[in-house]
């Protein structure tokens, strides 16, 4: 069994400094690893990162996180990594990460997702350069996260991300901003190579829970939509969904992520 | 990033520009701000991290429409610490 944490638009800034340790005090009492699903700053400038560095400094429990959008406003995004990584924490693009809980083996593969909408209304690699520049990145993003998955052979697996993989989550927003809040190819990833979670965040006005289109577990751990400093998740048990799931062969005979 | 307003405008157009606005102004930074125009006042909705985001906030829009009321609805969210953990099976 793995109590995983999770929470994402932390938005931390210059103004954030003694505000959020409080709130991460006790993680290590409820949970076994802390998990932060993008937008961890609010412009994106490095000394909001290093704000936010310092001030999960002592949570006491391996923290692994993904950027978001807003992690790339100032164009920095690679000071915005080193700065978390200066102390410890885990950042994932495209990549996975393996932490041993207890004897138990978590696996998580991040990425920071992006937009493009879901199935029968989305994007395409059609017309106007941009257009096309657009849900091309998307789908770079979606094979990166099915490789970072497919390495993966742990207990626990969970895919994390800033953009949501589904519309289930996104409930309680504008149905004109779906195609900037996330893309059925993440959900496509995650359903080809095989999970038992994933995280995003990004959406502060949906809902917390969903499922993918082959069952997979989703939750959008948006601070605004949890309401609460972050939730815990506890994972393990007979019943477990890490394996790949119905779409993979299909998938994998068709080519893609690979 | 759009000027001040200077003239009469459709509600709506104030609702857009004013909502970019919010996302743009570096002083504020903020996409999910809901605004809503209504007989020539702005309603403003939605949660930040802090109190001196919210008053940004207020300041941001009333330089953009000057001419316009500016109610600020925006919320500071506490996040206390969870109390309970959902078992997933």
């Amino acid at each position: 069994m793995i109590r995983v944490a999770a929470v994402g638009d932390v938005h931390a800034g210059t103004d954030s400094a003694g505000r959020l340790a409080p709130k991460f005090a006790h993680v290590s009492e409820h949970a076994d690893v802390l998990l932060l699903a993008g937008d961890l700053t609010r412009t994106g400038r490095r000394e909001e990162a290093a704000v936010l560095a310092a001030e999960l400094h002592c949570v006491g429990v391996p923290v692994i996180a993904v950027l978001g959008n807003h992690d790339y406003h100032s164009e920095c995004e690679g000071h915005v990594r080193f700065e978390l990584e200066e102390t410890g924490i885990t950042v994932l693009e495209g990549e996975s990460v393996v932490v041993d809980v207890h004897g138990e083996q978590l696996g998580v593969a991040g990425v920071k997702g992006f937009g493009g909408g879901f199935a029968g209304a989305c994007g395409s690699e059609f017309g106007e350069p941009e257009m096309k520049r657009y849900i091309r990145h998307t789908r770079e993003i979606a094979q990166q996260l099915t490789a970072a998955l497919t390495v993966l052979s742990t207990d626990i697996t969970v895919a994390l991300m800033h953009y949501s993989p589904v519309p289930d989550t996104l409930v309680g927003e504008r149905l004109e901003i779906y195609p900037f809040l996330g893309s059925y190819l993440l959900a496509e990833a995650v359903d080809a190579a095989g999970a038992d979670l994933v995280i995003h965040g990004h959406a502060h006005g949906g809902t917390e829970k969903g499922r993918t289109p082959g069952g997979v577990h989703v939750r959008n751990v948006a601070l605004p939509v949890l309401r609460k400093a972050y939730a815990v998740y506890r994972l393990g048990g007979a019943a477990r969904l890490s394996t790949p799931g119905p779409l993979a062969a299909e998938l994998s005979a068709a080519g893609v992520g690979r | 990033m759009t000027g001040q307003l200077t003239r009469p405008a459709l509600d709506e157009y104030v609702e857009g520009h004013l909502h970019q606005r919010l996302a743009e102004d570096p002083r504020v930074s903020e996409q999910g701000i809901g605004v809503t125009v209504a007989e020539g006042e702005i309603y403003l909705t939605g949660v930040v991290g802090t109190a001196e985001r919210r008053d940004a906030i207020s300041v941001v829009a009333a330089e953009y429409a000057a001419e316009h009321q500016v109610h600020n609805g925006v919320t500071v969210g506490t996040f206390p610490e969870p109390t309970a953990e959902e078992a997933l099976t």
